[in-house]
């Protein structure tokens, strides 16, 4: 028996079972733990009333994230993102320490550490030339 | 092209790839080809739609397909497990196939098959019941453990005896193989089919029963209408007359015994 004549004995068969190991395959690798690395934006919540947070003092940040790859994927679409909370932070050098406390991921995913780890923000207060 | 697929990391996960393919396509292939299509296409679109629902976020539709996913195997037992019974029978076909004695010539696997014949319509006359099982290519050792030894030559005279209300062994059914009444009082497994016409009795049904697991042939003749059918692959084929029945039987035997 010659090569094609084999390959068309119950084509259908051999198809749809090449294209469900490839479904397979695909749904195994993306069930599958992984790590990827994601730039981190940053969000202030709370704030001080008067304050703003000086736009060149915030540093490049990124997070390595480890998960199924499958949600990695997701939160890539999504991008990862810390809030820092500025409640109570008088003008000036503001600290945080341990930034993957801050950052927020899908459900099943984990920070697993943000460069840098550390990252201190001056908070200005806003001019008073547009206040009464 | 070797080197550029092993340099791109993909050689690996394509060897995988053909690999599943071919344990599932041989797998498979043990079932009827239109319910291993049926597995095939959903299987995937379960897969698709579990990473699509985790994919978009719908967590608790994510969650109910990969519950789903983890218990499939055990579903797909459930639901064909007919085709698999029949498969794993199949599976001994090759055994019988390669012992069947070949030393029966055209003309005594006729003389049997005459003796048959004349068995069934001479019990069809007298209004006995009888169920008469030939062997083909798959073996029937499991469906005679609970039979009576005869090992004896097929005549119409002792299958009628056999049959006859009074011996101790006319319940059941005897079984031929490689032209030799080798037991009787054999119980087939009936079938599950609820489309089985509600006028056919147990014999009927034991016959299609059987022949829904194993490619062998039955002759059947009913008590009641000492009508004479012939049943394959748990279709039936009734009211026979003794020519019809003797074309069939040289049909559906003759070549499997002289193969």
């Amino acid at each position: 028996m010659n090569l094609s004549a084999l390959l068309c004995e119950k084509f259908k068969l051999k198809a749809l079972s090449l294209l469900c190991a490839a479904f397979l395959w695909l749904f195994v690798t993306m069930e599958g733990t992984d790590e990827l690395e994601l730039p981190l934006a940053v969000g202030f919540v709370n704030a001080p009333e008067g304050t703003v947070v000086r736009a060149d003092s915030l540093p490049k940040l990124s997070v390595t994230v480890s998960g199924t790859r499958i949600l990695l994927l997701r939160q890539k679409f999504r991008g990862a993102v810390a809030r820092l909370d500025l409640a109570g932070a008088l003008p000036g050098t503001v600290e945080f320490v341990a930034l993957e406390r801050y950052v927020r991921l899908e459900s099943g995913l984990r920070p697993l550490r943000v460069s840098p780890r550390n990252v201190s923000i001056i908070l200005e207060k806003t001019s008073p030339a547009g206040t009464r | 092209m070797v080197d550029e697929l092993l340099q791109s990391g993909w050689l690996f996960p394509l060897i995988d790839i053909l690999l599943v393919a071919a344990i599932v396509y041989r797998v498979l292939s043990l079932v009827h080809e239109s319910t291993a299509i049926r597995i095939l296409v959903y299987l995937p679109m379960l897969l698709a739609a579990s990473l699509l629902a985790q994919l978009s976020g719908l967590i608790s539709t994510a969650w109910l397909l990969d519950r789903f996913l983890a218990i499939l195997l055990l579903v797909l037992v459930i639901l064909f497990q007919y085709d698999i019974r029949r498969a794993l029978l199949s599976l001994s076909r090759s055994r019988v196939a390669g012992s069947v004695e070949t030393d029966h010539g055209e003309s005594e696997t006729g003389a049997i098959l005459e003796q048959l014949a004349a068995a069934a319509f001479s019990l069809s006359d007298r209004r006995i019941g009888a169920l008469i099982v030939i062997e083909r290519e798959m073996s029937l050792d499991q469906f005679m453990e609970v039979g009576t030894d005869v090992d004896a030559k097929v005549t119409s005279e002792i299958i009628s005896s056999i049959f006859l209300p009074y011996s101790p062994i006319h319940d059941g059914a005897v079984i031929i193989q490689r032209g030799k009444l080798t037991k009787a009082g054999c119980f087939l497994p009936l079938t599950q089919n609820l489309d089985v016409a509600k006028e056919l009795g147990t014999r009927h049904r034991a016959a299609i029963g059987l022949t829904e697991l194993a490619d062998a042939l039955v002759v059947v003749v009913s008590e009641e209408t000492g009508s004479v059918s012939v049943v394959s692959g748990g279709k039936i084929t009734s009211n026979l007359d003794p020519v019809h029945l003797r074309k069939l039987l040289r049909r559906m035997v003759e070549p499997r015994w002289l193969s």
